[in-house]
């Protein structure tokens, strides 16, 4: 694996060496959130400090839009970019474009969501299933181990929302006293995320904790929660902790989230994706890791 | 010809012409063989949709519907694809529901006399979209086929699969729309109904047809998608009524009906994978593409009201 | 009467459209407490001159005098102030609203913004009753029938305190017993001291309630008179003109004794045969149009449609072409032709039922034969009919017709709005088509038309109809007696 990884990389090298700078492109899933903005930054600084880099960052207008995130790659591999850093909007759709890119000899780093395809240069994200066991670990204490809980979820089929749902499961699954009335799905958007927030409170009224598999959902369970006057009668999880996630922490209107250090997901897929165009060893699984944010420790996060 | 006839007739044809040349000139890539090749295959489905989009509006209609047809037919294609039934079948079964969906989009317009076809096709966008999420669960069902894949993934030499159906559908709704009676019925209702139908035109037969056809193009939209995505995915074609419409109106077509070439719908449906396909090569953000594809889309409009306005002054003045 | 006694009085009224003469130095004057008839045929200027006296459209030249002093209205709302009022056939209510509302409609009695609902529905019930009437303020307009809603119309002109009341064939969409109601009304207003100008083409109605006639032809003034002391034929006379007593003698027309190609029965019955050009006479609304668009399939009445002889369902237009039907509808743009269509494709449009395929270059050379038979002048097959002139737009229905290989022709209005020349072209299209075998009904509000062109005429009146007369004894005067109503 290491020894194809480096054929590719130097593969990509001679490629790159007739250049003046490496192009390197950052395609997320979309632009439209805080987090994705804070890779987006975390990308940029990485490409700063390298004089011999040039980065762009391109995401179609929604998540759900996977053949405009097709599109945008056919196009970047046609223009023989030295590097490609993705968080792929599908498995299945995506993958035979990163194929494309293989053929093309450009080396592709995975960012936040995990495909597993075969030749992806490395994976810088964080263990999502982890993440989702200690959110719901959190849960568990804060409700007393006993009642009913609920889970607002990303795009289906997704590996970094399947993960952390899963994660979820496997913490309450030894609590008898839990009872998971609902997982809705609401596409990682705050507009979403209210209204499935609006609908469970609806047809489960007495739900005593939500997960949002996202702080976008879960800021937007928030308003829902708060239109009811039910602020702090239900724990609120979410997960990404945007700087608008930790405010309501600070202020009481959410219980915590699980931060991933989104500049520092960028900025490392980056820098790998530089050592790749370069032809320089590259490590396969970069794991930023995950931190439980609550009341007690949001002051040094917001800092 | 005279002058004014030609650019009538060829003008959105010239519009892409410079919008390529001006494109070549703002991006290294873009006039390449590859490049072109991509965006051929790119704008595939939307050509697709724009052919069916575009015999309705000649009837001054309109099919909101049609990216939730394609959703539907892409999902139900993948399913049918995941129980074993062969490539073939499932792609004359997804035209089919495609049309039998646009058929009750013919049928409510015609039998219920709704004002206008806006409605109807407003309600089947939220059912089709509807229906084609609660059947996957809103998951999209994915590795289909390598058989299937061709139609959206694969190519014959060098020219992408997707592009050959396109030409075929273009040559077959060419011919219907110039070469029959029924096609020439269709211009007439769009032009006056009312005269249409005192001369014997079966109106309500005509549109419920005109509305099958868009749910056909919108299902073979849907074959098209999931062979390039390798999923039937649910949301498939979120958005797409919009561009369809776009497309047709910039290749020269009118809303109030009874004008439209199938060669100005494919043009107008170049126009905007060129355009897309341009502004993605100069790492141009979507938000921003999503503003440029509307101001073409006036432009477009407008240029067509002032060509109309000089050519009817030039012939009151001659009378 | 003395000058003065003159409610409206207008002197030396002229008025033309684009260079045509709608109204001729005309006189007119309605007294006080006066109810006052104007007739005339269609296209006398009856309307025209109601629209002077209401503000709608300006004369020319002439004088307006309104109790005496002179006034230049510029515009409807002038009319109103004075006391004018004009209820039109379209009734202009708003029919979400109440009956009290509209009566007030945009002129609620209100104090410092606030609308005052108890005044408004109070003095609408005050006026409803005072008019005879007992409709409720509160109900909606919508739910109300034709007759009742002219009643309204009447009670909000009163509650604009209107002196002159103009009503435009009022009568025309009402049953008998309603019409006896409005006449009632009408009364009722006289004693109030409100004139009221009456315009009608039902002779006899004129003579239940007016107490003068105006009569109009041809944009004059050819007779004002007391009612009592006239007869209908004074009247029918003034209308038609007495030096209209001579007819064209006709030409000769292929033997009439064909076979039947075409009869109708139920309410309206008639047969038409080959060969044969029957005229339909009538008012406007005495349902000529209706009768032919029903025959078409375009229609709702009831009865039973023959053709050569057998019995046949006509549910749509492609049915009755089928059968050989053609018909050349009253509105050429709105119904005949697609305007912005090529001549070729408008020539073409209702044949072909059978094939699949267009056969480009046999229908070009059948159309462009077609387009030198009947003189049709245009640039070229390729041209949009909307470029062409009326005669030629006309021309190029027929041609439509032609192509399609049509045998019963139902022609409504065929010459309405032509120059003379493809007129006549078309008078001598008509009499080939009949001289061929072909079958004609001609519908049509020229009387010189039909006397030129039918065998027999058959005029309707309210949907039915009246009588029949042969060419022979069809005279201006006779047509116009049974068209209103008078019994042979």
């Amino acid at each position: 694996m290491a020894l194809g990884a480096a054929v590719l990389a130097a593969g990509a090298c001679s490629r790159g060496g007739t250049r003046q700078k490496l192009e390197i492109v950052l395609v997320t899933k979309a632009l439209d959130s805080e987090f994705w903005q804070r890779i987006k930054s975390g990308a940029e600084e990485a490409a700063r400090a390298d004089p011999g880099v040039s980065l762009a960052v391109l995401a179609p207008a929604q998540e759900i839009n996977i053949d405009q995130q097709v599109s945008i790659l056919e196009d970047q591999i046609l223009k023989r970019v030295s590097a490609l850093a993705v968080s792929p909007a599908g498995v299945a759709e995506i993958v035979p474009v990163l194929d494309k890119a293989r053929a093309a000899g450009i080396p592709v780093v995975i960012v936040d969501t995990d495909v597993r395809w075969p030749y992806q240069t490395s994976f810088v994200g964080i263990d999502n299933r982890l993440g989702g066991r200690i959110a719901g670990e959190y849960i568990l204490k804060a409700i007393g181990g006993k009642g009913k809980v609920a889970v607002i979820r990303g795009v289906l089929g997704v590996a970094t929302q399947e993960d952390r749902l899963a994660g979820f499961r496997e913490a309450i699954a030894n609590s008898p006293g839990v009872e998971l009335v609902a997982v809705q799905p609401a596409n990682s958007e705050r507009a979403l995320g209210m209204q499935v927030m609006e609908n469970m409170l609806t047809s489960h009224p007495d739900v005593k904790a939500v997960f949002g598999t996202n702080d976008q959902m879960a800021l937007g369970a928030m308003q829902a929660i708060a239109a009811r006057h039910l602020t702090g009668k239900i724990v609120l999880v979410g997960f990404d902790a945007t700087r608008e996630a930790l405010r309501a922490i600070e202020a009481g209107e959410m219980n915590a989230v699980m931060a991933q250090y989104p500049e520092r997901i960028g900025k490392r897929a980056i820098e790998e994706a530089i050592k790749a165009a370069r032809g320089q060893p590259v490590e396969k699984r970069i794991d930023i890791g995950t931190a439980l944010v609550t009341k007690e420790n949001v002051a040094e996060f917001l800092r | 010809m005279s002058p004014a006839a030609l650019l009538r007739r060829f003008g959105p044809l010239l519009g892409l012409l410079a919008l390529c040349a001006v494109l070549g000139t703002l991006s290294d890539h873009f006039l390449t063989f590859d490049n072109l090749i991509n965006v051929f295959r790119q704008s595939a489905v939307n050509a697709l949709l724009s052919l069916g989009q575009l015999v309705v509006i000649i009837t001054a209609g309109i099919d909101l519907s049609v990216g939730s047809i394609l959703g539907l037919s892409c999902v139900l294609v993948a399913l049918l694809l995941k129980a074993g039934v062969p490539p073939a079948l499932a792609v004359l079964a997804a035209l089919g529901i495609g049309g039998a969906l646009g058929s009750v989009n013919g049928l409510l317009l015609t039998k219920l006399h709704l004002p206008h076809p806006f409605i109807p096709t407003l309600g089947m966008m939220n059912v089709a979209r509807g229906l084609a999420l609660v059947i996957c669960g809103g998951f999209p069902i994915s590795e289909l086929p390598s058989g299937f894949r061709f139609w959206g993934a694969g190519s014959v030499g060098w020219i992408p699969a997707p592009v050959i159906v396109v030409v075929v559908f273009c040559v077959v709704f060419h011919v219907f729309l110039t070469r029959t009676t029924v096609g020439r019925d269709i211009y007439a209702i769009g032009g006056n109904p009312q005269a249409a139908l005192l001369s014997g035109v079966p109106v309500d037969a005509r549109l419920i047809l005109v509305y099958a056809l868009s749910g056909v193009t919108a299902a073979a939209g849907a074959v098209v998608l999931a062979g390039r995505m390798n999923s039937g995915f649910p949301l498939a074609g979120m958005g797409s009524e919009l561009d369809s419409i776009a497309a047709v109106i910039i290749g020269g077509a009118s809303f109030f009906g009874g004008v439209g070439t199938v060669g100005g719908t494919l043009v107008g449906a170049l126009i905007m994978g060129v355009l897309r396909n341009g502004l993605n090569l100069m790492n141009v953000s979507a938000y921003w593409q999503t503003v440029v594809i509307g101001l073409v889309i006036v432009a477009a409009v407008w240029v067509d009201v002032v060509r109309k306005r000089a050519g009817e002054k030039g012939r009151a003045a001659g009378k | 009467m003395n000058q003065s006694a003159h409610l409206l009085e207008l002197r030396g009224i002229s008025k033309s459209f684009s260079g045509v003469r709608v109204l001729e130095e005309v006189d007119f004057e309605v007294r006080a407490a006066e109810v006052h008839a104007l007739v005339g045929e269609n296209g006398a200027g009856k309307s025209t001159l109601m629209n002077v006296v209401s503000g709608i459209v300006a004369a020319d030249t002439g004088q307006m005098l309104w109790e005496g002093q002179p006034v230049r209205l510029r515009g409807p709302r002038e009319a109103q102030e004075l006391g004018i009022t004009f209820v039109h056939q379209e009734l202009a209510l708003a029919p979400q609203l109440s009956t009290a509302e509209n009566i007030f409609l945009g002129r609620h009695p209100a104090g410092r913004g606030w609308v005052r609902w108890r005044e408004i529905y109070d003095r609408a019930r005050e006026l409803l009753d005072g008019l005879g009437h007992a409709i409720d303020a509160r109900r909606l307009v919508a739910d109300l029938s034709l007759a009742e809603r002219q009643l309204v119309e009447i009670a909000r002109a009163l509650a604009f305190r209107a002196r002159l009341i103009i009503m435009d064939e009022p009568t025309a969409p009402l049953a008998e017993r309603d019409a006896a109601a409005l006449f009632r009304t009408i009364r009722n207003l006289r004693e109030r001291g409100v004139s009221v100008i009456f315009i009608s083409h039902r002779l006899k109605e004129i003579f239940q309630v007016a107490d003068r006639v105006t009569v109009l032809r041809d944009g004059k003034r050819v007779l004002t008179t007391e009612v009592a002391g006239a007869s209908v034929d004074d009247l029918v006379r003034a209308m038609v003109g007495a030096e209209l007593n001579d007819h064209v003698a006709p030409e000769g027309v292929a033997g009439l004794d064909g076979e039947e190609a075409i009869r109708v029965e139920g309410p309206v019955r008639f047969a038409v045969r080959r060969g044969e050009v029957v005229g339909f006479a009538g008012l406007a609304g005495a349902g000529r149009t209706e009768l032919l668009e029903w025959m078409f399939g375009a229609g709702k009445q009831t009865g039973q449609i023959f053709v050569n002889g057998r019995p046949v369902k006509v549910r749509r237009p492609l049915d009755a072409i089928r059968h050989g039907m053609a018909l050349v509808p009253d509105d050429r743009k709105a119904k005949g032709l697609v305007l912005g269509a090529t001549l070729h494709q408008n020539i073409a449009l209702a044949s072909g039922r059978r094939r699949w395929f267009i056969r480009a270059a046999r229908e070009r050379q059948a159309a462009g034969q077609l387009l030198v038979e009947l003189r049709i002048k245009a640039a070229g097959l390729d041209q949009r009919v909307l470029y062409l002139s009326g005669g030629n737009q006309q021309k190029a229905v027929l041609a439509k017709w032609l192509y399609a290989g049509a045998r019963v022709f139902l022609l409504d209005e065929p010459t309405r709005g032509i120059d003379v020349r493809s007129k006549a072209e078309i008078y001598d299209l008509v009499r080939g088509l009949a001289s061929r075998g072909a079958a004609i009904l001609l519908a049509s509000s020229e009387l010189e038309e039909l006397l030129r062109l039918a065998d027999r005429i058959v005029v309707m009146h309210r949907g039915r109809i009246a009588g029949e007369l042969a060419r022979a004894e069809a005279t201006e005067e006779r047509i116009m007696q049974l068209a209103t109503g008078g019994v042979e």
